[in-house]
């Protein structure tokens, strides 16, 4: 009672202090003392510098539904005489975008709305999107840019071409990826021999090291019952059995037998497999390693499949050749005899499970090996992995790291998996693809663009959707046939090995093209992909030539051009002094070899051509090392003048 | 007795008198007239036995229960001021409260902690009650008011606990509600259905949880506390 | 004591006296005068109440000063976390509904238990508080011991520890002064608790220990899980 008035006098100051502190609070926040000293830092700054107002700055997207306060203590972000300052100030290097339309976190992540370094950074435990760290900044680039191939994001467009490649949407659900082609398993039983299928299926980089089939680590059993079962599957596609095969092939004479290797190397480097085919590593990226075929494969189906591709093994890329029958068979004989696999171990013999049907099926099942084989009505599988259609967008609490040790973070997690998938549980499904890290890195960046996040239209930047081009008739047969598009597009469909026929007939001339498809040279020396020859028949040839001449041609690039000496005249010495052409490509017996030579031009190309493309060759061939040197249509007149009348000199 | 004769003058003043009608309580006088006068110490007797001043008597349970509902309308009603109830807008508010409002996170932490307080400080004035009989005749039916009133703390605090629209909130109401549901024939389904305006929780929960949260809830509370204290003075407690 | 002095119950003010006057069997015969020295409101309660306040305001301006009210992530309906939590003035709820089907924890349970709150003051049990073993000894040993008895069968049969270990420690603290006379310390204290009392004090510690175990002990799919192997 006495003591009351001292009491509540104390507890009175205290209670105004404690409520004098909870707003005072507000005025120290640590944002502050950033910009003070960056107020303090460019005072020193030689340049002069605007110096800051102390306050919250804030950029509001609201198309994009953020508010980024990262500009609070990131102030020098715009201003270059800051390149060396210390972070938070330092200049942003080279943006591509303007920040006012973009904001931060719509590419860096990070928490925008924070004030806080830990909090804005992302590292507090409920903020899933910490700041991207530098080696997947790519990552957000893939959010608007859909492209497969985006220029300034090297490692984005490695990894989307990884995934396509790898075949990840065999297993998993990605949004833009649909299934590849892998060699379907029909008749797998009379193609490949029993040894070489276990041997394949525990540890596919044995065989070949850059084998596309990952390692799923299968235990022996499953390995002999999964190839028993394959075994089983003798029969092609429709419903036939491989055809037999000349018996000069099988057994030939030993007299004969020699000659008939002779002309089998012959035709095999005439042919030009090594094109697409590599040798032991040499060679062509297109299509699979030869070196050890004849280990692989049995002789009856090498036989037919030359023979005839696509009947073997339906959408297969690869062209019928014209062999002779006796070409053919010295081929295969040569092939057999050149491609073995002198350091192949045979498995274990194995006495195959009664049940190594069942068994082996139920293997086959539990590997999804049908989420990228074919095998009869097994056809595709449904997708049995993690839908990755948003897989950037998963929570912390989603993942679960197991005992591992890695940082916990979304793009580690990722990587991670990626080069060891049972890092995280002993159980995993997913096969070991043998990623390097700069290959893991990259499908990781790839991945991490797939996110659960709505972006208006106008920020999507995406290829246009392209129809599947499909020539009809007897061109479109030859097409089919041959496997043109394994190497060149023709109208946005077909692989960019080759080069882009779209516009061929404007480019090139008819007796030109002729000539080529019988006697195909190589116009730069320095490239190994090189035109097989086909062995075309002359009516087979001038269904190419005539379907070019209608559907491969551009009016737009219909251009005479006088040829008269005076032009080229003037041409030559814009040719030589002024554009110095010679540096890289080759006529009158000097200059470069990193382009084409020139000398015999007038009979390849068409005048139209030459000068448009003087004019803008990007516009022709996007990403051609030739410059685009902005020329005059007089001066692009002149050199072409100057190029064509080559001929005739 | 005046010692400042400015301060003498006010207090005698017109004004002053007009708002004031009791002098200085320093007489016995005045500090009757104080609590007849006085709207806020109307609800006190103007005598308390001096046994019931000890603190063991009653721990202050009563009384600290509704000076956290003062602190919890006074910091309610700022907090009001930033928040829009939306499913697009409420997480991005208690964001910006927490980085960018002056003392914006100082009053959210006061408002929870204090939340949290009252339902325990209520449930705890409840026993005190119990074991110190309090709720015998006359006062079972302050008893039963003081019961509605604890129910009446957990809901407010239940629809709060909605508000911030994290995780936390959402799945803490999505429990909580489907606890509800387990009332047979029908009942359950259809009073989660009122109560979420759906049947999962989503835009309409969190306005009607808004509304409970912030009017129809105080409001009721504020009603059955006068009726408490009333009860109480009538009944010859402080 | 004898009858004439049992208490009625009522608040009808004009049938009987309010105030009474409960005699108690340890306390003298003689009625003293009730101890009514009384003191002004203001200043002496008034200002134990602005005191009072103040250090509620203080202790809790200290507390949201120093940590912070939790923000987890944004509301994700497509995610459930394990375990979902309800807060924590449920969980005891929740653990319930661990045991019993949700009829019986998540309805019947509750609205027992509210609808006992509401009834204490209009059973005019026992009103003078008279121990529990005071009267009617061997009588009340039965019916205790048949109630609490077909109350842990019951836990039992539904694996309820929970509950049961809190009933049981009860049960041994009621039984206690009943075998052991003792008027003094805690056991003589016991001795005087009434019948509500332990009723109480058992409810009280049923909460307690469910809503402990719900907040505290409960990891994925409401498993066992100390506080400190969470899991992060």
């Amino acid at each position: 009672m006495k003591n009351q008035r001292k009491i509540f006098a104390i507890v009175a100051i205290i209670f105004l202090v404690i409520l004098a502190i909870a707003p005072f609070k507000g005025f120290f926040p640590e944002w502050k003392k950033y910009q003070n000293s960056y107020n303090d830092l460019i005072a020193t700054l030689p340049q002069k510098v605007r110096p800051t107002e102390i306050g919250i700055k804030q950029i509001w997207v609201q198309s994009l539904n953020r508010v980024d306060r990262c500009t609070t203590c990131h102030l020098g972000i715009k201003e270059p005489a800051l390149k060396n300052a210390p972070q938070p100030f330092r200049t942003h290097p080279l943006m591509h975008h303007d920040i006012e339309d973009m904001g931060c976190t719509s590419c860096h992540d990070g928490q925008g709305a924070a004030t806080e370094f830990k909090e804005a950074h992302g590292q507090s435990e409920f903020w899933d999107q910490p700041v991207l760290p530098a080696k997947f900044m790519e990552a957000s680039c893939g959010k608007c840019h859909k492209d497969q191939e985006v220029r300034e994001a090297p490692l984005l467009s490695l990894g989307r071409k990884l995934i396509a490649e790898y075949n990840c949407a065999g297993c998993h659900k990605i949004e833009g990826y649909s299934k590849r082609w892998v060699p379907p398993l029909d008749g797998v039983g009379s193609k490949v021999n029993g040894g070489w299928l276990i041997n394949w299926l525990k540890n596919p980089t044995a065989y070949w090291p850059h084998a596309r089939m990952p390692n799923f680590n299968m235990p022996d059993e499953d390995a002999n019952n999964i190839a028993d079962f394959l075994k089983t599957f003798t029969t092609l596609s429709d419903g036939s059995s491989l055809p037999a095969i000349p018996a000069s092939v099988l057994n030939p004479a030993d007299a004969q037998k020699a000659k008939m290797l002779e002309l089998g190397a012959t035709r095999f480097g005439e042919a030009r497999c090594i094109s697409c085919h590599s040798v032991n590593g040499k060679g062509g990226y297109v299509a699979t390693d030869l070196g050890k075929v004849s280990s692989k494969v049995s002789i009856e189906w090498l036989y037919n499949y030359i023979k005839s591709p696509k009947h073997v093994m339906s959408n297969v890329e690869m062209p019928r050749f014209r062999f002779s029958d006796e070409d053919l068979a010295a081929v295969v004989l040569y092939m057999k005899n050149e491609f073995v696999d002198y350091d192949m171990v045979q498995p274990p013999d194995h006495t195959p499970d009664p049940e190594a049907y069942q068994k082996g099926l139920t293997a086959f099942k539990k590997y999804n090996c049908s989420g990228c084989h074919e095998l009869g009505t097994m056809n595709r599988a449904e997708e049995m992995a993690p839908d990755l259609s948003f897989v950037g967008s998963k929570r912390m609490y989603e993942i679960d790291f197991g005992q591992s040790k890695i940082d916990r973070s979304l793009p580690e997690y990722i990587q991670t998996k990626l080069m060891t998938p049972h890092a995280f549980s002993a159980t995993a499904k997913m096969p070991k693809f043998g990623f390097t890290e700069q290959e893991a890195q990259a499908i990781t960046v790839a991945l991490l663009a797939n996110r659960n996040e709505s972006i208006p239209n106008k920020y999507v930047r995406r290829a246009l959707p392209r129809g599947v081009f499909s020539p009809q008739g007897e061109f479109g047969k030859l097409v089919d046939d041959l496997a043109c598009l394994a190497c060149h597009k023709m109208q946005g469909s077909g692989r960019l090995v080759a080069t882009d026929l779209s516009l061929e007939a404007s480019q090139a001339q008819p007796d030109w093209i002729m000539n080529y498809f019988k006697v195909p040279y190589s116009l730069r020396p320095i490239l190994t992909e090189r035109m097989p020859n086909l062995s075309l028949s002359e009516s087979d040839r001038k269904i190419l030539v005539d379907y070019m001449q209608v559907n491969f041609i551009a009016d737009s690039l219909n251009r005479t051009v006088p040829i008269n000496d005076t032009l080229a005249l003037h041409g030559r010495s814009l040719y030589f002094d002024r554009y110095g052409c010679q540096s890289c490509h080759q006529i009158e017996g000097k200059g470069g070899y990193v382009g084409p030579p020139l000398d015999k031009l007038s009979s390849r190309l068409k005048a139209g051509w030459v000068y448009y493309w003087l004019k803008n060759p990007q516009v022709f061939k996007p990403g051609t090392i030739e410059p685009n040197n902005n020329l005059s249509d007089a001066d692009a007149e002149a050199i072409t003048a100057f190029l064509l009348k080559q001929k005739k000199e | 007795m005046e010692k400042n004769k400015t301060l003498g003058r006010l207090f005698t003043s017109r004004v002053w008198r007009s708002v004031f009608r009791h002098g200085l309580p320093i007489s016995n006088r005045a500090r009757a007239e104080s609590v007849f006068y006085n709207f806020f110490l109307h609800v006190h007797p103007v005598k308390v036995r001096k046994r019931s001043l000890k603190i063991t008597y009653t721990w202050a349970l009563g009384g600290l229960t509704a000076g956290l509902f003062i602190i919890l309308t006074l910091t309610g009603a700022l907090l009001m001021l930033y928040y829009r109830p939306s499913v697009s807008e409420a997480y991005a508010d208690m964001k910006d409260l927490q980085f960018v409002v002056s003392s914006g996170l100082f009053l959210r932490n006061m408002h929870r902690w204090s939340a949290h307080a009252m339902v325990a400080v209520a449930f705890l004035h409840m026993l005190r009650v119990f074991y110190t009989g309090s709720y015998k005749p006359p006062k079972e039916f302050n008893w039963v008011v003081g019961v509605i009133l604890l129910v009446l703390t957990i809901l407010l605090s239940y629809t709060g606990y909605l508000l911030p629209w994290d995780q936390l909130a959402f799945w803490g109401i999505s429990v909580g509600t489907n606890m509800a549901r387990a009332v047979p024939f029908g009942i359950g389904d259809k009073m989660s259905y009122l109560l979420l305006g759906g049947n999962i929780v989503g835009e309409n929960a969190l306005v009607r949880f808004y509304v409970l949260h912030c009017f129809i809830l105080p409001i009721a509370t504020m009603v059955l506390m006068g009726v408490h204290f009333w009860r109480v003075r009538k009944d010859g407690g402080v | 004591m004898s009858k004439e002095y049992e208490a009625e119950g009522s608040s009808d003010a004009k049938k009987i006296p309010r105030r009474v006057e409960f005699v108690k069997d340890r306390t003298a015969a003689r009625v003293r005068q009730e101890e009514t020295e009384t003191v002004m409101t203001v200043p002496n309660l008034v200002v134990r109440e602005i005191i009072a306040f103040m250090i509620l305001v203080i202790v809790l301006s200290l507390l949201s000063l120093f940590f912070n009210a939790p923000l987890e992530w944004e509301a994700n309906p497509q995610h459930t976390p394990n375990p979902a939590k309800a807060p924590w003035y449920f969980l005891g709820l929740q653990e319930l509904l661990h045991y019993f089907p949700p009829i019986v924890a998540g309805v019947i349970l509750p609205m027992l238990v509210v609808l006992a709150l509401v009834a204490i003051p209009y059973f005019n049990v026992n009103l003078k508080q008279e121990g529990m073993w005071k009267q009617h000894r061997p009588q009340t040993l039965v019916v205790a011991l048949i109630t609490i008895g077909a109350m842990c069968i019951v836990l039992l049969i539904f694996d309820v520890y929970a509950m049961l270990v809190p009933t049981l420690v009860m049960t041994v603290l009621m039984l206690i002064p009943y075998f052991v006379h003792s008027e003094k310390g805690f056991i003589g204290w016991l001795g005087t608790r009434p019948v509500q009392w332990w009723i109480m004090t058992w409810f009280v510690l049923i909460v307690v220990v469910l809503t402990a175990i719900g907040t505290l002990f409960r990891g994925p799919e409401w498993s066992w899980t100390w506080p400190w192997e969470h899991i992060y």
